[in-house]
């Protein structure tokens, strides 16, 4: 089992560092918004493997605590967006 | 049994990170931002069942099992509904898809409802960021 959660650290936090750049790099709100919507989404990821890999569930209700947090941010940007047009 | 369940956990975990690092490739490989949206919808979706289904094969008894089923219900029912907001944002600050699309029945209803902004889509940049 650790040899697994190593392995999903490396490559989840290779995935975190692409999107990373990717939040840099691009160039208007709505690509960063979808960036850091999809961060959210790797740390909700990498929670569920902690909680797998150790058999402790005290962060049980952190993945329901972020997930909707996650949605709440996602919708007011984009509500945002939407009116001010950039 | 029990390595057998420990075998199918780590099986679920890894192809939840690969997928995670699929959609966090495919963020550059998708030509506009309304690819994109679908691309990041994934690791919120497909994802997270591969991992939270490993966590509760993993941890035992019977609230944590709910606490995280509910997790992965919230985020079915929230995911979609951002990303729909994500792709409204999209098409009202005038990001253009890479292929000129078929139908575009927002900016007729745009056109319905504010008929005195008609031509404000037009004047906004063209999608692409990645240039």
């Amino acid at each position: 089992m650790t040899v697994v959660a190593w392995t999903c650290g490396v490559i989840l936090g290779f995935a975190g560092l692409l999107t990373t750049i990717h939040v840099i790099r691009s160039r208007n709100l709505v690509d960063r918004a979808i960036g850091v919507d999809m961060l959210v989404a790797l740390i909700l990821n990498s929670l569920a493997v902690g909680i797998a890999v150790t058999r402790d569930s005290l962060v049980a209700a952190l993945l329901l605590i972020i997930g909707l947090l996650a949605f709440l941010g996602s919708v007011t940007i984009a509500r945002y967006i939407e009116r001010r047009g950039s | 049994m029990t390595t057998f369940v420990d075998v199918l956990a780590a099986v679920l975990l890894i192809a939840g990170s690969l997928l995670a690092l699929v959609a966090a490739i495919g963020l550059f490989r998708m030509p506009d931002a309304y690819s994109r949206i679908h691309v990041a919808t994934k690791p919120a979706t497909l994802a997270v069942v591969c991992t939270v289904g490993a966590a509760v094969l993993q941890v035992p008894g019977l609230t944590p099992t709910t606490k995280l089923l509910l997790a992965v219900i919230l985020q079915f029912w929230t995911a979609p509904v951002a990303s729909h907001m994500l792709g409204r944002a999209a098409h009202g600050s005038g990001l253009r898809p890479a292929e000129p699309w078929v139908l575009d029945d927002l900016e007729a209803a745009d056109a319905l409802e504010y008929p005195a902004e008609n031509g404000r889509a037009a004047e906004a940049d063209p999608g692409d960021t990645h240039s």
